[in-house]
């Protein structure tokens, strides 16, 4: 009796570890790139468009690239096998879901998180200023 | 010598014993089942309805993978527990479970019950899966990993209901509280069901779907042995 008491506890944390062990991967929110490149998984991982760092569109293959940094501040090159998305410039966050592949990180989607245009929020005075500087280096590097 | 021959003589007996017990619970439910056939009419008919709602809901459009064993996965959990709580109530209703009690024990009970509800949950797994599939006109890529997902589900599935059923059926009126109970307790196994059915679907390999299954594996483990050290307090207090 006492016996099979500790041994159904055993089994059950056991099983539980594996259950929850995988399962948080399947419901895991947002990842940096480090840890999206180590699961091989497909991940969403959260940050904002390096500017700096070079950004193009292929118009014969269909392949925007760009680069991202993450919340950890890794900066990582990202493939996208579709046009540029819609107000990629103006966003203030960019959430890329995909999979590490040779080195980048492949998107499947891009989300692009742009300021509302109802609130007063400081993104908007980020997207005027921009907008005053004339281009925005996406553009700049597309081929025409 | 003698001693030796004797502990393994004893325990081939007392598990002859046990398995004999839990037969004879399973042999009983089936009997009950065959004649009023109310579990199973309840699992068929609610599926077969939903499937059919389903099907004339979506229309013509083709839809996503994940969709699609979405729909599957949540048809089947909802007529799991609505259809599988019947077997422990009925034990209290007719007043049979304690003629149940004095004649066997409460590990035999949950055994054949667990083997009972297996059996309903594959003939509707079985009936419900080839519905959908004509229904919705769904090719599976990797037929393999489709049927291991719906099996190592099917067992999560029963085994989780098992327990929470027997739990429920002491409660008057316990009925609607089954699904209350249980359907936020099944989240693992719709979440990975979904996952591991949609790459079945899509024709991805075994490998691919290898986090989904192991979830199935820990869910069944777990409730198992849960069952194994709660049932006794269940069944007897």
């Amino acid at each position: 009796m006492k016996w099979k008491t500790i041994l159904g506890v055993a089994a059950m944390i056991g099983f539980g570890t594996l259950l929850f062990v995988n399962f948080g991967s399947q419901v895991g929110g947002y990842m940096n790139f480090d840890q999206a490149a180590r699961t091989g998984a497909t991940a969403h991982v959260v940050g904002t468009w390096a500017e700096d760092r070079p950004t193009s569109y292929d118009r014969m293959q269909n392949v925007f690239t760009f680069h991202m940094e993450d919340e950890d501040g890794t900066v990582r090159k990202v493939r996208y096998n579709n046009p540029k998305p819609a107000n990629f410039e103006e966003a203030e966050q960019v959430v890329v879901e995909g999979r590490n592949q040779d080195g980048m990180f492949v998107a499947e989607n891009i989300l692009v998180k742009c300021p509302s245009k109802y609130n007063d929020a400081k993104g908007l005075q980020q997207k005027a200023s921009r907008s005053a500087q004339g281009e925005t280096p996406a553009t700049a590097s597309s081929p025409q | 010598m003698r001693e030796h021959g004797r502990v393994p003589l004893l325990a081939s007996i007392l598990l002859m014993n046990w398995l004999t017990g839990a037969w004879a619970v399973f042999r009983k439910d089936l009997r009950v089942e065959l004649r009023s056939q109310y579990a199973a009419n309840t699992l068929l008919l609610f599926a077969l309805a939903a499937l059919f709602l389903v099907a004339f809901a979506v229309g013509p459009q083709p839809l996503s993978a994940r969709v699609r064993a979405a729909l599957l996965w949540i048809v089947l959990l909802f007529a799991a527990s609505i259809g599988l709580g019947r077997s422990f109530v009925a034990e209290y209703e007719g007043g049979t479970a304690l003629l149940l009690r004095l004649h066997t024990r409460a590990s035999m009970v949950f055994a054949g019950k667990l083997l009972f509800n297996f059996g309903l949950v594959v003939l509707l797994t079985l009936v419900a899966t080839s519905v959908f599939l004509l229904l919705l006109g769904v090719s599976v890529g990797t037929p393999g990993l489709f049927a291991g997902t719906l099996a190592l589900g099917a067992l999560g599935l029963t085994s989780a209901t098992t327990l929470l059923s027997a739990l429920v059926a002491r409660a008057s009126r316990g009925g609607p509280l089954l699904p209350v109970l249980l359907l936020p307790v099944l989240v693992p196994v719709l979440v990975s069901g979904v996952g591991a059915t949609r790459k079945a679907l899509l024709g991805q390999g075994w490998g691919a779907a290898q986090d989904e299954l192991l979830t199935l594996v820990g869910f069944a483990g777990a409730t198992l042995s849960a069952a194994v050290v709660l049932f006794d307090y269940v069944w007897v207090d």
